[in-house]
């Protein structure tokens, strides 16, 4: 994220005498991205027990471009800014066909105390997940099991995230949901987090709610689906160990009401050469105890170019609807599956 | 990790008896690789601590080598910025000759 392709506008401006004063010199606007594209081999693909090969976009981290940006206002605040794009390296394509900028959209202002943004922006399950994953929640992950269901994003959303004191830091968020007008409950989500970190160990617990959506003439807007998760991880020598457990209930069940644990672990065999593996393990109240079974090994060629792999399997255990790659939001056959991916990863 | 530790336990324990046999040789320096091999992963501890009290680091994410007072780090962080701020701390503690800074880029699209 952090780039070459930096303009200091505001400083230009002002080294070319458009501001009177000194006050709006550091500004700066920032190009970004994020492009990842492999090769796919997924067995069961469908209900005749077919399997399926071919590039797949975004395999470590979804392929994404944006642009960033920060206005020092003076005082230790600034406003901020995000615009950021989901690509399908594949084709071409954007991510999404309704949100252009559908990855992030929001302004906001970072102040000494925490840092405010209003717009499209991460759930906090996302934020403070993304981290206790070993495999950094890649398209075989804890985003496959169902931790964080029907996309990573929420739109209309206000967000609070504090500053780091003694190891201890927060998130809060809040998103009006469809602002439907005598519906304002319909869709609305609330969560909030907190994580600490002490020397090589850290914690963090999250809370979500999220109701139902109208789309008439289907009207779940009185269910919740509610989330609570906990996790932690331990850096011993040039390995981190992973553990977590998700609790969720509610009538809404964007994911089916249970409880999942993981744990795993990361390994970084040589500065350049690192391997992790993770079992996932849900066990749900009526759909079944799937596993995911998971490892994945990256090499770097540089500090913004990898090549990886990845090897997963699905195990159903008697469940509907399961899958490997999170992408596939339903098995066609509610089949095992076995998938590997080989691709190279840049970043810019 | 038990493993590992009876492979270091023994490892230590041959080079410890080697070490014996030798400094009755003509090499009296032969005792070196006990000590410097501690000397190391003292090191690497004093980075370990110096990189978890820095703020701004995820010291779960950053992994530290040591050979002979030069650190190797590895693992990722959000930005230069990030891997700037790790190269430059292990700089700063005292005993380091140079840092091989190989962290890499890992983003969330945040911050």
């Amino acid at each position: 994220m952090d780039t070459k392709a930096t303009l200091l506008i505001g400083a230009t401006a002002a080294s070319l005498g458009l501001f009177s004063t000194g006050a709006f010199a550091q500004s700066s606007v920032t190009l970004y991205g994020m492009v990842d594209l492999g090769v796919q081999y997924l067995t069961n693909a469908n209900s005749k027990h077919d399997g399926v090969a071919g590039l797949q976009s975004g395999n470590v981290y979804p392929s994404n471009w944006g642009i960033t940006g920060r206005e020092d206002l003076g005082g230790g605040y600034a406003a901020v800014f995000k615009l950021e794009n989901g690509i399908n390296m594949a084709n071409g394509a954007t991510q999404s066909p309704s949100s252009f900028f559908n990855r992030s959209a929001y302004v906001g202002v970072d102040s000494p105390y925490g840092t405010a943004t209003i717009g499209r922006q991460y759930k906090i399950m996302f934020d403070m997940s993304l981290y206790y994953d070993p495999t950094y929640q890649a398209q075989y992950s804890l985003l496959s099991a169902g931790l964080i269901p029907d996309g990573t994003t929420l739109s209309n959303a206000i967000k609070y995230k504090s500053i780091t004191v003694g190891g201890l830091s927060g998130e809060a968020e809040y998103s009006f949901g469809q602002q439907d007008p005598g519906h304002m409950a319909a869709g609305s989500y609330a969560g909030i987090g907190l994580d600490y970190q002490f020397r090589s160990f850290s914690t963090r617990v999250v809370y979500e709610q999220t109701r139902g959506t109208i789309a008439a003439p289907v009207d779940t807007s009185s269910e919740l689906d509610k989330r609570f998760s906990a996790a932690a991880k331990l850096r011993i020598g040039t390995a981190t160990l992973f553990a977590g457990f998700l609790n969720v209930n509610g009538q809404l069940q964007m994911s089916p009401d249970g409880n999942m644990y993981w744990g795993g672990a990361y390994y970084q065999i040589t500065p350049a050469l690192g391997v992790s593996a993770e079992v996932d393990h849900y066990q749900t109240r009526d759909n079944g105890h799937p596993n995911w079974f998971i490892f994945e090994g990256t090499y770097n060629l540089s500090k913004r170019t990898s090549l990886y792999v990845f090897a997963g399997y699905l195990d159903v255990g008697g469940g509907k609807n399961y899958t490997l790659n999170y992408l596939d939001t339903s098995s066609p056959g509610n089949l095992n599956q076995t998938g590997v991916i080989a691709g190279i990863r840049h970043a810019f | 990790m038990k493993t590992t530790r009876i492979l270091t336990a023994g490892l230590l324990a041959i080079m410890l008896s080697s070490a014996n046999v030798f400094a009755q040789g003509p090499s009296p320096d032969a005792s070196a690789p006990v000590s410097v091999k501690a000397a190391n992963r003292a090191l690497a501890k004093s980075v370990r601590r110096a990189l978890g009290r820095t703020k701004g680091l995820d010291p779960t994410r950053i992994y530290v080598k040591v050979s002979n007072g030069v650190v190797t780090l590895s693992g990722n962080l959000r930005n230069q910025k990030q891997i700037d701020l790790a190269g430059s701390t292990a700089s700063g503690v005292q005993g380091v000759v140079s840092v091989d800074n190989r962290i890499t880029i890992f983003d969330e699209g945040d911050n």
